[in-house]
């Protein structure tokens, strides 16, 4: 069985998703098409939804071992995803926000569920993508970035969201909407990672217009430890780890 | 009579012109400055001819003083090393563009200034580096006062003004030692004593882009916060022009500092 | 029971009779501090260090910070937070610095730049000066604002200290200061701040006066096994020695 969401951006397609896989004891998968580079919402819910199988691109013929929720990202052409659809007994769901007019949407889902209210945009939305694999981030370097980003210092954002490796050894989740005040930062319930450079992914996602892109890549690297400095860092994570734990 | 205290202009010429204009429609007598002239701002040159061309008495602030002696600033004096990063930006920047004079003057700055029972810091007594900030332990702040053997402590650094007031201050003491007679406690007092926070001229961190100093009458001994709106547009246009980072000019027009502040706001580097 | 010293300053014959007075000890010393300034400008004190490096059979093993006269020492082989040793020359002039260059090889600095500022045992904070620098010179005429902001930095309760060589404790007991803050957007409103009880203890000094040393006992409070609380106790003591000059003459 095949669970396809799609709505455009920031409407709360992984929210949905997170709030029906809470409610079943089934085995349940997740797919998502071309985010395997940066794939921040299937690693958002792993850390959620341990049990979670994830699917990767060239595994679509499984699909259907799992009640697979497939989220279709709202840059990907619905026409292009069709093959897919047909292939399997799928569910259509879009999720469409009470001011937004999508016909398209409208007469694609099986489904229609109410998001989140979004700015609509007056300009052609742009997306700028990072990958940060291996790359450990400075907290307060990290945090002074994302207030300029989604304050505008970078270009207008209507959407951001990145999972990233911090020197704590923690992976940390960030996610934001326009226009919705509460900021989300937090920790994923995924184990820490103190020895040399992570070999787990992480990266973000940047939706908006006029985005200075070389700007937001360089300020991110300016937040990155420098490699010859990533073990004293650790090493420290470590030391105070274990005194916490005497303490304990 | 009224005397006029500003700190931080941060090579900010036009913020500087404003406030020497609103001192000047204060009636203010005298003019003091709290260092960090230069740094971040397109202007260094500019703003510390003005300040030259006034003779108005100036302590070294930690920009100063860098610019002089070469980047001191160990990591721990940078929050983060996004803050870092942009800081020796800046620094670069800026060195490249002072000329001899300017060194020379920012060379011979005092790091304190006393008259009467005023005394004048960029960060604190101890040193241009120290953060004096409004929620520091009030026996701390004391001690910093005292130290300075002044009533009033004027200080910038922290680009957030503020007027602090610590009254009826006392501790009681006993002291023991051997062959010696057995001490009764003693009680020490201080009388009022103000920490007098300035502010910053051209990179306040407020919340709002205007220039913030204080006006202050030693007859009736008041204490005015001043806050100047000013033309920051023509500053924000300048460094970009100046190929500085335009991050520095966006913060510039939110009122926020260009690199955040260190946690420990009274560590103080030893190298 | 720790036995915390400081300021052996080169005198090898005051150490050795204060190693003694810590072993005739009818409570079992377990810790022994020296606080800095083992040397001096003093043409033993490289005997001193081998005699702290090589403890005999059954005497403690010396946990040791730098004090003053490391720090000139440091100084003078450009190594330290100073380009130049101009407290050792405004003090004591070229000679002694001289004197001291002569009295410390370049081995022996390298072992005492291995040495630790101070240390932080239970809520006692153990150091030469204070937590400013080595020079900081803490007495019992110390302003107590002065002794407070010492001991906050570190958030200690007991700031064990060497620099002025004195034996004295100095309780500071209470305290309160009214404040308040004005900002650009607000006025808060006045608060009472109390000041905590804390204690800072002159450690004494072990060299510096011919045929007289002191030095200091410090048991900290403790939990017995029962349940009873061990009291702390604190005892400052002077060992004679030698031929007592300086006395009668």
């Amino acid at each position: 069985m095949i669970i396809a969401v799609a709505s455009p951006t920031g409407a709360g397609k992984t929210h949905w998703i997170h709030q029906q896989i809470t409610q079943t004891n089934k085995p349940v998968g997740y797919f998502s098409p071309q985010t395997d580079s940066v794939p921040i919402d299937a690693i958002y819910l792993q850390s959620e939804y341990p049990q979670l199988k994830l699917y990767r691109a060239g595994e679509e013929a499984a699909l259907n071992n799992t009640i697979t929720y497939l989220e279709i990202p709202w840059y990907l052409d619905l026409a292009g995803i069709e093959p897919l659809l047909q292939t399997f007994n799928s569910h259509r769901v879009a999720i469409i926000p009470d001011d937004t007019d999508s016909t398209e949407l409208k007469t694609w889902a099986d489904e229609i569920i109410p998001g989140d209210c979004i700015t609509k945009p007056t300009t052609a939305l742009q997306i700028h993508r990072g990958v940060l694999t291996g790359e450990i981030l400075d907290f307060d370097s990290l945090a002074t970035f994302w207030l300029e980003l989604t304050q505008g210092a970078y270009g207008k954002v209507v959407r951001a969201k990145g999972i990233f490796d911090l020197v704590d050894g923690q992976i940390y989740y960030g996610d934001f909407r326009f226009g919705k005040s509460e900021l989300e930062f937090k920790p994923l319930n995924l184990p820490r990672w103190l020895n040399g450079k992570p070999d787990r992914k992480s990266g973000f996602e940047i939706v908006g217009s006029n985005l200075d892109q070389a700007e937001i890549a360089q300020t991110v690297r300016d937040c990155c430890v420098p490699e010859s400095a990533i073990n004293y860092y650790q090493q420290q994570v470590k030391e105070s780890l274990a005194t916490e734990l005497e303490v304990v | 009579m009224k005397i006029a205290v500003m700190s931080c202009i941060h090579g900010n010429y036009a913020a500087l012109d404003a406030v020497l204009l609103d001192i000047d429609r204060q009636k203010a007598e005298k003019i003091y400055c709290l260092g960090d002239l230069v740094g971040y701002g397109p202007y260094p040159n500019a703003v510390v001819e003005q300040i030259r061309s006034l003779d108005i008495p100036t302590v070294q602030g930690c920009w100063d003083e860098d610019i002089v002696e070469g980047l001191n600033a160990c990591d721990c004096s940078y929050p983060s090393l996004l803050a870092e990063k942009r800081g020796k930006i800046a620094h670069e920047w800026t060195n490249k563009q002072v000329n001899p004079e300017v060194r020379e003057y920012l060379a011979q700055l005092p790091h304190t200034y006393k008259e009467d029972n005023l005394c004048f810091v960029h960060g604190s007594p101890n040193s241009n580096h120290e953060y004096l900030l409004p929620e520091m332990d009030a026996f701390t702040a004391l001690e910093r006062v005292l130290s300075s053997d002044a009533d009033l402590l004027f200080c910038g650094h922290t680009h957030v003004p503020y007027v602090r007031t610590l009254d009826s201050g006392q501790l009681q003491v006993k002291v023991h030692q051997p062959n010696q007679n057995k001490q009764p406690t003693v009680s020490f007092n201080t009388p009022l004593k103000r920490i007098i926070n300035v502010g910053s001229v051209g990179e306040p961190r407020h919340g709002r882009p205007n220039a913030t100093y204080v006006i202050y009458d030693t007859e009736t001994q008041a204490v005015n916060l001043q806050e100047v709106e000013y033309d920051y547009q023509t500053t924000c246009a300048a460094i970009l022009d100046a190929g500085l980072p335009p991050i520095f000019a966006w913060r510039l027009a939110r009122g926020l500092e260009f690199a955040e502040k260190a946690d420990d706001p009274t560590h103080v580097c030893e190298r | 029971m720790w036995a915390i010293l400081s300021g052996i300053e080169g005198n090898i014959a005051a150490y050795e009779a204060v190693l003694a007075d810590i072993n005739r000890q009818r409570v079992k010393v377990e810790a022994l501090y020296i606080l800095g300034d083992i040397i001096a400008a003093n043409p033993d004190s490289e005997k001193v260090i081998r005699r702290i490096q090589n403890p005999l059979p059954g005497e403690l093993e010396p946990q040791v910070c730098v004090g003053w006269w490391e720090e000139q020492c440091f100084a003078l082989h450009g190594l330290g937070s100073t380009a130049e040793p101009t407290e050792l020359i405004d003090r004591f002039g070229k000679e002694t610095a001289k004197l001291l260059w002569d009295s410390v090889s370049r081995e022996i600095v390298q072992w005492l730049r291995n040495c630790h500022f101070g240390f932080f045992e239970l809520d006692c904070l153990l150091i030469h000066g204070s937590t400013v620098s080595v020079s900081d010179e803490l007495t019992p005429e110390t302003p107590p604002w002065q002794m407070l902001d010492r001991l906050q930095r570190v958030q200690a309760n007991h700031l064990f200290c060497g620099r002025s060589g004195q034996v004295f404790k100095y309780q500071l007991q209470g305290g309160s200061v009214n404040s308040s803050v004005m900002t650009l957007d607000r006025q808060q409103p006045l608060q009472t701040i109390t000041a905590p009880k804390r204690r800072v203890i002159g450690v004494g000094n072990i060299g510096r006066e011919s045929g007289k040393a002191t030095y200091t006992l410090y048991s900290p409070k403790s939990e017995l096994a029962k349940g009873e609380a061990l009291r702390e106790r604190l005892e400052f003591k002077t060992v004679y020695y030698g031929s007592k000059k300086g006395f009668g003459n």
